[in-house]
């Protein structure tokens, strides 16, 4: 008697019922990671500290969610390279700092409104693959600047994010969102 | 004093002989650099089709070999094959009045090798098909879905019995290509071993295998992956789960093989007290079948440790294996440990010694790789593993950086993952 239905798929990851919520945890941190420049399995293991097995199991389930595609495939030595970018192009972030966007622990009200918008942003970049044929983008860049033209560029900012809220039309289908931090930074 | 024997025909079939002086038996077989590292996915699964399409005796197209495989058998030979991922190999074994008619029948069955009946493509088909089928049914698929999880799809990684699909569709002129492509004199060796005369042999060999055909041999070798992954196929109608936590390790050709081999046994060998064993098995009960295992090819190595347990104690079986690791990796092995399994594989060598086809397929193997190493020698080799050699093998093999998991039937692996923490 077998000890289980016979596998005839040859692929090496088969996991044929992948939940919907898999952009969590490590996955997104890969996701994150990918986001500055594209990278290797290897690359990714050791920039997020992870074994590189699992590394590849997530890349894999990102791949099937089509978050995630091979951006160059190459053989050297006898050894199949491969490097990893996200599949959309409009999803960017200039100047991603590591760890630099975790919220100060010891205020609670902060640290409610950073997951509050966490999730909100987490949500919206794993429903991106859905929606390809409409506008989006996603940018972050850090700066150090004069305080007087911040203020100024803050002014600019209000007036295209009134614009942006002008553009409501209650009777349009979809949904838009647009998410701002802009603030002055110290790394910790 | 032990002496092979390398020489090669015009072809370019090189010829190995052996001589054990005294030995009662005769072991002659060839060995075709064509296994399934070789192979496409769209050719996955040809190689072990074409050794049993090679040594069927009922191939009407080669009426020369059914007669000469009639006669040998009876004179109470055994005759067999098998297919690894880096070659292909036929050999008979008998009494020592076989060496002439088993070197003939090996010649006729090669020569020209690609003379397949239809009648018995069909019928190989589906005897084919049903061993595949049987593999992939069965947990013992874990070794290589290891090395499938650690080298990827393509090279060492691809498994031997290949693609049901492919086995299905295959036609015979598309076997008969790798056939062509593979099966020449200058892609083979020839291992002779027994109380044999050298030049008697050769002159043996050279009448059956002149006429082989020296023509250019298309090599399919096919790249592994720049680093070790992941297999996964679970499935939650399975009753249990079999996991493999495994890593690359040295080749055949290392000089630290016989130290990976030492080590393997003092961790999970099933027919003494193992580490494993031990702590899976007996101080846990998380499992019934516990073990490790290693595989040596031409480039690279696999040491793995596996076990098949309920879905509920993969977690905690997956925390205890890594447990181990990192108890060996800071304590190592004790001088009990490694005396026990140091004298096991010795005593095992030295069981081999009498068996003339171990000999011969010893033999093949190194042939293929390019080396002359004797069953003898590896006693030798053996003997003189130091305790440094192999906490140094378990050290550089088992780290994180090169270990892969392969994983089929109902388990949650994201659980296993995180409770294999051996950084």
């Amino acid at each position: 008697m077998s000890e289980l239905p016979c596998i005839y798929d040859m692929s090496l990851i088969n996991e044929s019922e992948l939940s919907d919520d898999i952009v969590n945890g490590k996955a997104l941190d890969v996701l994150i990671a990918l986001l500055f420049t594209p990278k290797s399995a290897r690359q990714l293991a050791e920039e997020l500290k992870t074994p590189v097995y699992s590394i590849k199991l997530y890349l894999k389930r990102l791949e099937d969610k089509g978050l995630v595609e091979i951006n160059t495939s190459r053989i050297q030595e006898g050894k199949l390279q491969q490097t990893y970018r996200l599949a959309s192009n409009n999803i960017d972030i200039l100047n991603y700092l590591k760890g630099e966007n975790e919220q100060r622990k010891n205020d609670v009200q902060v640290d409610m409104s950073a997951k509050h918008f966490s999730n909100m942003t987490h949500e919206i970049i794993k429903d991106i693959k859905n929606y390809r044929d409409k506008p989006y983008k996603i940018k972050a860049y850090f700066i150090k600047a004069n305080d007087e033209e911040m203020k100024q560029f803050k002014q600019e900012l209000d007036e295209l994010f009134s614009r942006y809220q002008q553009l409501e039309d209650e009777t349009a289908k979809t949904t838009y969102s647009m998410i701002n931090v802009f603030a002055p930074y110290e790394p910790r | 004093m032990y002496t092979i024997l390398s020489s090669y025909l015009e072809n370019g079939l090189q010829v190995v002989l052996h001589k054990i002086p005294g030995c009662k038996m005769i072991g002659s077989g060839v060995w075709v650099k064509q296994g399934s590292k070789h192979e496409s996915a769209e050719t996955s699964g040809y190689s072990h089709f074409i050794e049993h399409l090679m040594i069927n005796k009922d191939n009407t197209e080669k009426n020369k070999y059914q007669e000469n495989v009639n006669k040998v058998y009876k004179k109470g030979v055994s005759m067999n094959a098998g297919t690894t991922k880096e070659y292909t190999y036929y050999y008979i074994t008998g009494l020592a009045d076989t060496l002439q008619m088993s070197i003939e029948t090996l010649a006729s069955m090669l020569l020209p090798s690609a003379d397949i009946a239809e009648g018995i493509f069909e019928n190989e088909k589906q005897v084919v098909t049903q061993e595949a089928v049987s593999f992939y049914s069965s947990f013992n698929q874990i070794r290589e879905r290891s090395s499938q999880a650690l080298y990827g799809a393509d090279g060492v990684g691809r498994t031997i019995v290949g693609s049901v699909e492919n086995i299905r569709e295959a036609k015979l002129d598309q076997l008969q290509e790798v056939i062509q492509a593979s099966y020449n004199p200058d892609n083979a060796v020839l291992v002779v071993v027994g109380d044999i005369d050298y030049d008697l042999t050769l002159e043996l060999v050279y009448k059956a295998f002149r006429s082989w055909k020296d023509q250019q041999t298309i090599s399919g070798q096919t790249a592994i992956t720049e680093e070790p992954g992941i297999y996964l196929n679970p499935n939650e109608s399975a009753k249990s789960a079999a996991i493999s936590f495994a890593f690359r390790s040295p080749s055949y050709v290392s000089t630290s093989r016989n130290a990976v081999r030492v080590m393997s046994n003092i961790i999970g060998d099933t027919s003494m007290q193992s580490r494993l064993m031990k702590t899976i098995r007996y101080d846990h009960g998380l499992a019934y079948t516990v073990g490790s295992f290693v595989n040596f090819y031409e480039q690279c190595g696999t040491f793995g440790m596996m076990l098949v347990c309920s879905p509920e104690n993969a977690q905690r079986a997956a925390q205890l294996i890594a447990n181990e690791i990192v108890d060996v990796r800071k304590n190592g092995f004790t001088d009990d440990e490694i005396a026990m399994a140091k004298r096991k594989l010795e005593t095992s060598r030295r069981l081999e010694l009498s068996d003339i086809a171990t000999h011969l397929l010893f033999l093949g193997k190194n042939a293929v790789y390019g080396k002359f190493f004797s069953l003898e020698e590896e006693l030798r080799s053996i003997h003189r593993i130091h305790k440094d050699d192999i906490h140094e093998s378990f050290r550089s093999t088992c780290t994180e950086e090169g270990a892969g998991i392969a994983a089929i039937g109902n388990l949650d692996i994201d659980q296993v993952m995180e409770a294999f923490e051996i950084a």
